[in-house]
C-alpha cells in the first residue's frame, strides 16, 4: 500500500527541566499510513506515541528525520506556521483532523455544538450559509452516531463525556478530511461510553474508506477492533510493526507480549 | 454562526439578578441626568450669588449653594457628564491596552510573553497618581490626564488579572485544533481566548469604571484633575471638603452620588460575571446554583 503520511528515521529530544542536556524521547522510528489505513500505534506512558504521530501530523517537528504527506515533503515554517511552510505541510493542514483525549478541553466551551462542528469548514475557507452549514454538520454528526436534532444548539457543559468526544469526532471530520489523528479518544472516557466511539470511529472509517486514521491507545481491546496495523514504542525506541492480527497474536518481542499479557486478551 | 440573541438576552440577565437591578437603575439615572443636563440644569453653572453661600436645601436649591452661592444640584447634574465621559474612555482604553498586552502575553512568539510580563510586573508598581502627575507635566490637568493616568494603571491591571484565564483557553485543545487547522493567530485570539474571558474582564473593567470616578475626585482635590471651572463630581468634593466641619452637606452631597455611582459598577461587573459565565444566561443568582 502506498503511504500517505510517513515518518522516516524520526528523533526528536525535549529540553530537561533545570538541565542542560536534552532528553531523547524518540530514536530513529519510522512509521506510516496508508489511504483507508488504520494504525495503532501503542505503548506505555511516556513511550513516545503522541510526539510520533504529532510529528507525522506536522504539529511538531522533529530533530532529524522527515516527514511526508501524499509523496510531498511536510516541513513547517518558522513556529509551526503556515507562512514559509511547504506545500505538503499545508496540503496536510487543510486535509487532517484531530481527535484530543479530553473532548471537553477540545471543545469551547461557550461554542455550541454547531458552531463547533462548523469551525473546519470556516477555517477552509467554505463560505456555507447557515442551512447549509447545519446541513454539513448534521450529516457529521450522524456519522459520529448523534441525533443532530439534539445536538446543535448545545453547549459542551450540556453533553456527557461521549457525546462530546462524538461531538469531537464529528468536528474532525466534517471537512472530510484525508488522515485522522485520535489521540488516546477514549482514555478520558467512561467505560459504557468507548464503545460508542468505537462504533463511531468504525462508522467513519465505513463511510469515507479511503481515509486514513492514526490511533494513539494504550487500550489493546480498543485497538484490536479498529485497527490494521500496529506500531509498537517503547521509551521512545520501535520495537515491533506489522498487521493488527500477528502483532497481537503472536508478538515477535518481549515488550509488546507483556502489553498483551497485561491486556489480559 | 455566532448567536447575536444571546448578547440580546444580556440586560435581561442583568435585571434578574439583584445586584445587576441596582446597577441597571443607577446607571440608568446616571445617563439620564448626564443627557438632561445637557439641556437644562436648575440654576445656570456660571450665576453665583455672593449673598447666599453654602446655604443649606431650600425649593430654590434643592441640594443647597455652595462657597460661590452656585446651585449644588446643578454642578452635581453637569458633573454627571465629566464623570461619565472619564468612565467611558477609561474603560475603552484600559480594556483596548489590557488586550493588546494580554494578546502579547499569550503569544506564541518565543520571548514575547515572557518580556511583556516582565514589563507589566515593572510597570504595575507606579501609582496613578505618579502617572497623573507626570503626564500632568506637559498637558496640564485636563480630562485626558485622568483618563491616560486610569487607562495605563488599569490596562496593567487588567492584563494582569486576565492572564492566567486567557493562558487557559488559548493553550486549550480548541485552539491547538483551529491553529492546526489553518487559522491565525489573530483568529484564535479574536474567537477563542477574548470570549472565554469575557467575565474577568467585565469585572475588572467595570471595577476600573468606577476606580475612575474615584481617581478624577482624588486628583481634581490633588489639583492634577479636571481644569479649574470643569464640573465634576471630583471638583464639587473639592472644593466644599474644606469645610466639611462647617457646612457637612455640600460634601455630602457629592461623596454620595460618587459613592452610589461606584458601588452599582461594582455590582455591575459581579452582575456581569454572573450572566456572561456559560449558562450564566439561563441562571439566576439566587438559584444558589
Amino acid at each position: 500500500m502506498t503511504a500517505l503520511v510517513a515518518a522516516n528515521h524520526i528523533v526528536k529530544t525535549f529540553p530537561r527541566a533545570g538541565a542542560s542536556e536534552r532528553q531523547q524521547v524518540l530514536f530513529d522510528v519510522s512509521a506510516s499510513v496508508g489511504a483507508g489505513e488504520c494504525l495503532a500505534v501503542i505503548g506505555g506512558s511516556g513511550s513516545g506515541k503522541s510526539t510520533l504521530t504529532r510529528i507525522m501530523l506536522g504539529l511538531e517537528n522533529a530533530d532529524s528525520g522527515d516527514v511526508s504527506y501524499a509523496g510531498m515533503p511536510v516541513v513547517a515554517g518558522r513556529g509551526g506556521r503556515l507562512p514559509g511552510s511547504s506545500d505538503g505541510f499545508r496540503a496536510l493542514r487543510r486535509e487532517s483532523g484531530l481527535v484530543f483525549q479530553n473532548p471537553f478541553a477540545s471543545l469551547d466551551p461557550r461554542w455550541t455544538v454547531l458552531r463547533s462542528v462548523a469551525e473546519p469548514l470556516v477555517l477552509a475557507g467554505r463560505r456555507l450559509s447557515r442551512g447549509d452549514a447545519v446541513e454539513v454538520v448534521s450529516r457529521a454528526l450522524r456519522t459520529a452516531g448523534l441525533e443532530p436534532e439534539d445536538m446543535l444548539d448545545r453547549l459542551p457543559s450540556e453533553l456527557s463525556g461521549g457525546q462530546a468526544q462524538r461531538v469531537a469526532i464529528a468536528r474532525a471530520i466534517v471537512a472530510e478530511p484525508r488522515v485522522i489523528l485520535a489521540d488516546e479518544p477514549m482514555s478520558a472516557i467512561d467505560v459504557t461510553a468507548r464503545v460508542q466511539i468505537l462504533d463511531a470511529l468504525n462508522a467513519i472509517r465505513a463511510a469515507h474508506p479511503d481515509m486514513a486514521l492514526i490511533v494513539v491507545s494504550h487500550d489493546l481491546g480498543v485497538v484490536q477492533h479498529l485497527a490494521d496495523r500496529i506500531l509498537v514504542l517503547h521509551d521512545g525506541h520501535m520495537v515491533e510493526t506489522g498487521p493488527t492480527e500477528t502483532v497481537l497474536g503472536g508478538p515477535a518481542e518481549d515488550y509488546t507480549r507483556q502489553l498483551v499479557a497485561a491486556a489480559s486478551l | 454562526m455566532a448567536n447575536p440573541s444571546k448578547l440580546a438576552n444580556l440586560p435581561r440577565a442583568l435585571w434578574r439578578r439583584g445586584s445587576g437591578r441596582y446597577a441597571l437603575v443607577v446607571l440608568g439615572l446616571w445617563l439620564a441626568v448626564a443627557a438632561v443636563s445637557l439641556f437644562w440644569t436648575p440654576q445656570p453653572l456660571l450665576a453665583t450669588d455672593g449673598y447666599h453661600v453654602w446655604e443649606a436645601p431650600s425649593a430654590a436649591h434643592p441640594l443647597g449653594t455652595d462657597g460661590t452661592g452656585a446651585d449644588v444640584l446643578s454642578w452635581l447634574m453637569a458633573g454627571s457628564r465629566t464623570n461619565l465621559v472619564i468612565a467611558a474612555l477609561t474603560v475603552v482604553c484600559s480594556g483596548a491596552l489590557g488586550l493588546l498586552l494580554v494578546g502579547c502575553m499569550v503569544s506564541r512568539r518565543a520571548g514575547l510573553g515572557s518580556v511583556t510580563v516582565a514589563v507589566v510586573d515593572a510597570l504595575i508598581s507606579i501609582p496613578t497618581v505618579l502617572i497623573a502627575l507626570l503626564l500632568t507635566v506637559p498637558f496640564g490637568a485636563s480630562v485626558g490626564v485622568i483618563v491616560g493616568a486610569c487607562s495605563i494603571a488599569y490596562g496593567l491591571n487588567l492584563a494582569r488579572i486576565a492572564r492566567p484565564a486567557a493562558m487557559l483557553a488559548a493553550r486549550g485543545d480548541y485552539v491547538a485544533s483551529a491553529l492546526a487547522g489553518g487559522a491565525s493567530g489573530w483568529y484564535a485570539f479574536t474567537r477563542h481566548v477574548v470570549p472565554n474571558i469575557v467575565p474577568v474582564l467585565s469585572v475588572q473593567l467595570t471595577v476600573s469604571a468606577g476606580t475612575s470616578v474615584l481617581a478624577e475626585a482624588g486628583l481634581t482635590y490633588l489639583g492634577v484633575g479636571v481644569g479649574a471651572g470643569v464640573p465634576s463630581w471630583g471638583h464639587s468634593l473639592a472644593t466644599s471638603v474644606k469645610f466639611i466641619n462647617v457646612f457637612p452637606l455640600t460634601v455630602l452631597w457629592p461623596g454620595l452620588v460618587v459613592t452610589l455611582a461606584v458601588v452599582a459598577l461594582n455590582l455591575l461587573g459581579d452582575a456581569l460575571n454572573s450572566a456572561l459565565a456559560v449558562g450564566g444566561m439561563e441562571r439566576r443568582e439566587d438559584d444558589g446554583r
